[in-house]
């Protein structure tokens, strides 16, 4: 009996109770004693029990039965009923086929609703006849894998540790597996909360809307997006190796016309290609001020000419004229020996130069070959136009270097360029059409910082055994500055902008193979002593051509310097795959208002360069302030 | 190390020289096994040692590896330095119970008052066309005997390393060489006192993108391997663990928090092999948190070595099983 149990609600118990002492009374007639023992019990509430104990088998099949098993253990109470009239006059027939079709279906009604919870079994013996078999028969074995998700080991650290619900991303692995990069687009970070804990870059909150160019982004400044044609350039590319010659057709029309045109295929330059030619040993940065610097080595593509220097420098204004009269010089006497000296005849036409250069930049930047040479390959370019020889590869870099001019050189040249490793070509300047740069412009107080540069060099020097330069302090400022501020920090992919974790400081160098970016990996995490020591091994390295492909690889952001040159104030290109560049000029003397009183500071100009696609015009100012308040007061860079 | 102080030679050529070097500066290393006297070993090993240090350090023993097990353990208990040669390791069958209860046993059993500096020279690896009783590699077995050390080299400069280092160790040492790897040829230090640190696991090529974990035969497919993805911009990293017991996981460990992928592989067979414990212990490490795909094991097949060289060449890892290992991990296939 008891494994045929039936629990249920207790107004059914009630029914059924009631049905059940019907039939009882109706089947055992006389035995009025009996059925009223069996309404006291449903008054004391005692009839919940015997309910419970119903069993199909003796409701359905035998009712009386039932009823007499029922009514036996109450059978010793005697008590007297003024009912038991009552109950004869009733038709007993009827009312026994009544009450069976209502308890079936009463019974009837508990199965199905039951269904569920009821092991399937018991239902079975309940309703013999019933069909609600097929069903529960075969119960399926669960799917294992039901509910589950499917990640790699590596995806589910990344979700647990930026607290990321994994479920949630979409698997694009094998069989729907949820790799690392799944995660990573779920990493939703807003800018400035940035936890440095995870190894990982992660996905900053961005979308198309966010890039630079769309109308509906705030602060986006009007930048045309729009793609110059590759195709273009690539058969360019084509043409020009197969054929060298092809290229160096002079193009009168191209040349000489003043202003760039609309329909012209150049994207606009809108900042500064600044390239020096600086060897390792000299990148001793912010020289002091009595120092002459090394000002002849100032190579300046013409083109940003105007963005370059928006004031004064007379001086550097004739060195430039003076390096582009290089070329001339050259074009004149081309493979005489000359003296740099004697080339102070200035071009006829600068105009010329300029969208001459345009078109040759362009060129270049095909050619891939975007570094020192690329003022050279101006001069080059202009020279072949003149000359109408292929001298591709001539390197007029430094004066000194120009007597040895002849053609027994140019083949050497050849040479080296051709085996140039890969490995610097990677981190040639990206094409500026490709990004949409905004440039910010601070002034540092570096009064504070020189003096205590004086009060720590020796300490320092003993420490790490390389001398403290003011870019040391510049480093760890924008370490910790690039910290508080991802976006800098950053690079974009398609349409997503990934922020990196750690902070790889690449510097500019110029070395024997060009321009190259070693990195100081990790600067984040460095103090002033530690970061004093990576630089000068970096460059140390540089020199000694001991830089391995490591070093050469992965920056996150890059500062680069002129001020060694004089350079007040520049902007470059942004390095590849980097969001942001920062220019460091160099430290000059002024008046400036210092507590209500002009005093003479020094000071020094920084510009940031800065993608608008990842970050906009405020990131990067915020980061400026940032990088200026500690400059400003070093004894911050203490915290 | 400068290139002046190393010289071409050949990997059987360099275990003599490491055998040659510790013979002539302890009078107390011997060299037992069958047929390295006049014959100078079945694969030639042995050339030229009886002639310089005769019969009593060079012995040729009867058709019993049991004897000369069990003979290097009594010598290497009381004193003396025994290196034996079992010509083929598949017949090491025949020598294990004095070596596994008694070799390896006797320091431990003996509470530390003797110790057992035995090295038993052990050639596997199939590739010769000997068929299944030849060809086998049952480093395993050995490795799943604490008190064995278990090296092998896969370098002319690492077998000399590693055998003088062995011949040093007081424990009894199992030194496998692969079969293959006898003819190859690498510059090997000549200094005399040149040892390889047993319980080192050394980085073969560096990379980033998916880590190789080889020994052996293996190890130079693996390197083949990897060339070829290099011309595809995959960086593998292969590391050797020039100790297979005990095993410095470090390096592995590192390896793959850093790329992510792993790749183990051996000619041995792979149900119960080396590569198996190799990965239980990285996927025990903190290194699964950074697994961005399944393990994959590479070994022989569960099959006896075949005598058809084809078939042999079919049951063990290839180059190929390496490329297309490693395009499955990256999601390439």
């Amino acid at each position: 009996m008891m494994e045929n149990e039936i629990i249920l609600p207790k107004e059914k118990l009630d029914m059924v109770a009631e049905n059940l002492t019907n039939t009882a009374a109706a089947g055992l007639t006389g035995t009025i004693k009996e059925e009223a023992v069996l309404q006291d019990d449903k008054s004391e509430a005692d009839l919940q029990e015997a309910a419970v104990d119903i069993s199909a088998e003796t409701v359905a099949a035998i009712p009386s039965e039932a009823a007499v098993e029922r009514t036996e253990p109450g059978g010793d109470i005697a008590v007297e009923d003024p009912a038991d009239e009552y109950l004869q006059e009733e038709n007993l027939e009827e009312k026994l086929t009544a009450a069976i079709e209502a308890l079936e279906r009463n019974l009837e009604q508990t199965i199905k609703e039951g269904n569920k919870e009821q092991p399937s079994k018991v239902l079975r013996e309940i309703i013999k006849d019933e069909v609600i078999e097929e069903p529960q028969e075969n119960p399926l074995e669960p799917d294992p894998r039901a509910g589950k998700v499917r990640a790699t080991p590596a995806a589910r650290r990344i979700a647990r540790e930026f607290k990321v619900e994994i479920d949630k991303a979409t698997g694009t692995g094998p069989n729907g597996r949820i790799e690392v990069d799944d995660v990573k687009k779920l990493v939703v970070i807003q800018p400035g909360t940035f936890d440095y804990k995870s190894k990982e870059p992660v996905v900053i909150k961005t979308s198309l809307d966010k890039i630079a160019g769309n109308p509906s982004n705030l602060f986006s400044t009007p930048v045309k997006l729009e793609e110059i044609p590759d195709k273009k350039t690539v058969t360019r590319k084509k043409l020009k190796d197969m054929n060298q010659k092809i290229e160096k057709v002079p193009n009168p029309e191209l040349d000489f016309v003043p202003f760039v045109d609309e329909n012209d295929e150049k994207p606009e330059t809108k900042d500064a290609d600044v390239v020096t030619k600086i060897s390792a040993l000299d990148f001793v940065p912010f020289v002091d001020l009595k120092a002459e610097p090394l000002r002849e080595e100032i190579i300046v593509k013409p083109t940003p000419m105007h963005l370059l220097y928006e004031s004064e420098s007379e001086d550097q204004g004739l060195k430039n004229r003076k390096s582009r009269g290089l070329p001339r010089k050259n074009q004149a006497q081309d493979k005489n020996k000359n003296d740099i000296k004697a080339a102070t005849s200035v071009p006829t036409v600068t105009e010329a130069v300029v969208s001459d250069s345009n078109e040759v930049t362009e060129v270049n930047e095909v050619n891939e070959v975007n570094e020192v040479n690329e003022v050279n390959e101006v001069k080059k370019e202009i020279i072949i136009d003149t000359v109408r020889e292929p001298l591709r590869e001539t390197e007029i870099t430094e004066n000194t270097e120009i007597t040895e001019n002849n053609e027994e050189n140019h083949e050497e040249k050849i040479v080296t360029r051709t085996v140039r490793p890969k490995a610097i070509r990677k981190y040639l300047i990206k094409k500026k059409v490709e990004t949409a740069v905004i440039s910010l412009t601070t002034e540092i107080d570096m009064t504070e910082i020189k003096d205590l540069r004086k009060k720590i060099t020796k300490k320092i020097e003993e420490q790490a055994r390389y001398r403290c330069t003011y870019t040391d302090f510049l480093l760890l400022a924008t370490s910790r500055a690039l910290v508080k501020h991802p976006l800098i920090n950053a690079r974009r992919e398609d349409d997503t902008v990934v922020a990196h974790a750690h902070v790889n400081m690449g510097l500019t160098v110029e070395s024997d193979h060009g321009f190259i970016v070693p990195v100081i990996p990790n600067a984040q995490t460095m103090n002033f002593v530690e970061i004093v020591k990576s630089r000068g091994d970096l460059l140390k390295a540089v020199k000694n051509k001991h830089l391995s492909q490591d070093q050469l690889e992965g920056s996150t952001f890059t500062i680069t310097n002129l001020g060694m040159y004089g350079i007040r104030e520049f902007t470059a290109i942004i390095n590849q795959t980097n969001s942001a560049i920062l220019s460091v000029g160099e430290v000059v003397q002024r008046i400036r208002i210092h507590q209500g009183e002009p005093v003479v500071r020094s000071v020094m100009k920084i510009s940031l360069n800065l993608d608008q696609r990842v970050a906009n015009g405020v990131d990067g100012a915020k980061f400026l302030q940032d990088i200026k308040a500690d400059m400003e007061n070093p004894s911050l860079l203490l915290f | 190390m400068k290139t002046s102080d190393m010289t071409k030679m050949t990997y059987r050529d360099a275990i003599r020289l490491g055998i040659t070097e510790e013979m002539r500066l302890d009078r107390d290393v011997i060299f037992l096994g069958e047929d390295i006297g006049v014959y100078g070993g079945a694969f030639g090993v042995s050339k030229g040692l009886l002639e310089e240090f005769g019969e009593e350090r060079i012995l040729d023993t009867p058709i019993s590896e049991g004897a000369i097990v069990g003979t290097a353990v009594g010598a290497a208990t009381t004193g003396l330095r025994p290196v034996c040669e079992i010509m083929f390791m598949d017949f090491i069958t025949l020598g294990l119970d004095a070596l596994v209860n008694q070799g390896a046993k006797m320091r431990y059993m003996f509470g530390g008052q003797c110790r057992v500096p035995m090295v038993l020279r052990l050639p596997a690896g199939s590739g010769t066309g000997a068929a299944a009783q030849h060809s086998q590699s049952l480093e395993a077995w050995l490795c799943h005997v604490p008190g064995l050390k278990v090296v092998t080299p896969s370098t002319p400069a690492q077998a000399k390393g590693l055998i003088k280092a062995a011949i040093r160790d007081n424990n009894p040492v199992c030194f496998i060489e692969h079969k293959m790897l006898y003819d190859t040829v690498g510059l090997v230090p000549l200094d005399d006192e040149y040892t390889l640190e047993i319980g080192k696991t050394i980085v073969e090529r560096p990379g980033k993108d998916v880590t190789i974990v080889a020994y052996g035969t293996t190890l130079a497919k693996a390197i083949e391997a990897a060339e070829f993805l290099d011309e595809e911009g995959i960086r593998v990293e292969i590391l050797n663990p020039l100790t297979l017991y005990p095993m410095d996981m470090k390096p592995i460990i590192e390896s793959v928090i850093k790329t992510g992928c792993l790749i183990v592989a051996h000619e041995a067979v792979k149900t119960g092999g080396v590569g198996g414990e190799i990965v239980a212990r990285v996927v025990e490490s903190e290194a699964f948190d950074y697994l961005t795909a399944p393990i994959i094991r590479l070994g022989g097949l569960d099959v006896p070595i075949p005598f058809n060289q084809e078939l042999e060449a079919a049951a063990v890892p290839q180059r190929n099983d390496f490329v297309h290992g490693v395009y499955r991990l990256l999601n390439r296939e």
